[in-house]
């Protein structure tokens, strides 16, 4: 007999959650593993794939994010797809991470990366990434090559990128 | 032979792409840094000592934020078997007033820091560690009257939980020089705030 009022209760936090998320056009962040992120990209097509490293905790990061939002505007025509991929930590993934994105407004597809140990997770990804953030990544997933970046980018710079193929 | 001339230099460079000096094995110079309790602390202050661990950390990194009780904790237990813990900020100050030696000094306070917290304002010694981050972690011992690099990387595996911690990477890298054993895995890949070192005028 407890139970019911506690669906009920469920049912109604469910309802003002998609509400509220439909009011705002809210992306839902998703969560993706090292294997999976390397896995979409490997079989990506003809995408170019402009991945960047960010976290909430890091200031230079949170500057350049826009930056992304202008690339998506400046590739215009291009097959590229941006992907923010967060390392924030766990405490702050779904309900922090919402929340910083939709304050921030941000176009591109944000990813939480869901791992723990750099020593497991960078070698699955780029070996050569010393663990710096941020850090952008591009794929050219038809022929397989890779540019990586430590450090803050702008739109400006890999458009030029891109564009010299 | 045009075409050797053209592989040559081709060749040449792949291999100096793929050589890469690693960080451990190679030796550290002693340095004289400003700690938070005003006094000026060197690695030669510790006669006794047999290494040290010499972590890279700062006030406003969250990555780095979540060491600091272990880094207490490692400096306690390892401190006493002769391996002495040093914490250091690199961080630029212009940048990050949190990093200033003032807010250091608070820091030291407030959480009790067990280790002398230095302030490498000129950033000399993390350009010699060739530290990237924080936290950024490195094992020194004494070999030979020389400060050779035993480990670098992360302090351990996992910065948000320190519960589920399985690889202790700085300490496990302790106890085998402790132990007199060669360090099982002297290199890991770690995450963290970078250090960003001031382009020299």
């Amino acid at each position: 007999m407890t139970q019911k009022p506690l669906l009920h209760k469920w049912m109604l936090l469910l309802v003002t959650v998609l509400l509220n998320s439909a009011a705002v056009h809210a992306q839902i962040i998703g969560a993706c593993t090292a294997a999976s992120l390397s896995g979409r990209i490997k079989y990506g097509g003809d995408t170019i794939y402009v991945v960047n490293f960010w976290a909430t905790w890091c200031a230079p990061c949170i500057r350049e994010l826009p930056e992304f939002d202008r690339l998506n505007t400046l590739a215009n025509g291009a097959p590229v797809k941006v992907l923010l991929v967060s390392l924030d930590f766990k405490t702050e993934y779904p309900v922090r991470l919402n929340t910083f994105v939709q304050r921030m407004h941000l176009k591109p597809e944000v990813l939480w990366l869901n791992e723990t140990d750099p020593n497991t997770f960078i070698p699955k990804l780029y070996p050569d990434w010393e663990g710096t953030v941020p850090a952008t990544w591009i794929i050219w997933s038809k022929t397989g090559r890779q540019r990586f970046l430590e450090g803050v980018v702008d739109a400006l710079q890999i458009t030029t990128l891109l564009s010299n193929g | 032979m045009r075409t050797f001339k053209f592989i040559a230099p081709a060749a040449l460079a792949l291999l100096l792409s793929a050589y890469r000096p690693l960080p451990t094995e190679k030796a550290v110079s002693d340095f004289k840094l400003l700690a938070t309790t005003g006094r000026m602390v060197s690695l030669a202050d510790y006669p006794k000592a047999k290494g040290f661990m010499v972590v890279f950390t700062c006030n406003h990194c969250p990555f780095a934020k979540v060491y600091f009780n272990r880094l207490n904790d490692l400096s306690k237990k390892y401190g006493a078997l002769g391996v002495p813990l040093l914490a250091i900020s690199s961080s630029d100050t212009v940048n990050f007033e949190e990093d200033g030696y003032g807010k250091m000094k608070e820091k030291t306070a407030k959480e009790h820091l067990t280790f002398p917290y230095l302030y490498d304002g000129s950033q000399a010694t993390a350009v010699d560690f060739g530290a990237k981050k924080t936290p950024h972690a490195f094992v020194v011992w004494k070999e030979n009257g020389k400060l050779v690099v035993k480990y670098a990387g992360a302090i351990d595996d996992n910065g948000a939980e320190p519960e589920k911690v399985v690889h202790h990477y700085l300490a496990e890298a302790v106890d085998a020089l402790l132990a007199g054993k060669a360090v099982d895995v002297p290199e890991t890949k770690s995450v963290g705030c970078t250090l960003g070192i001031r382009a020299k005028k």
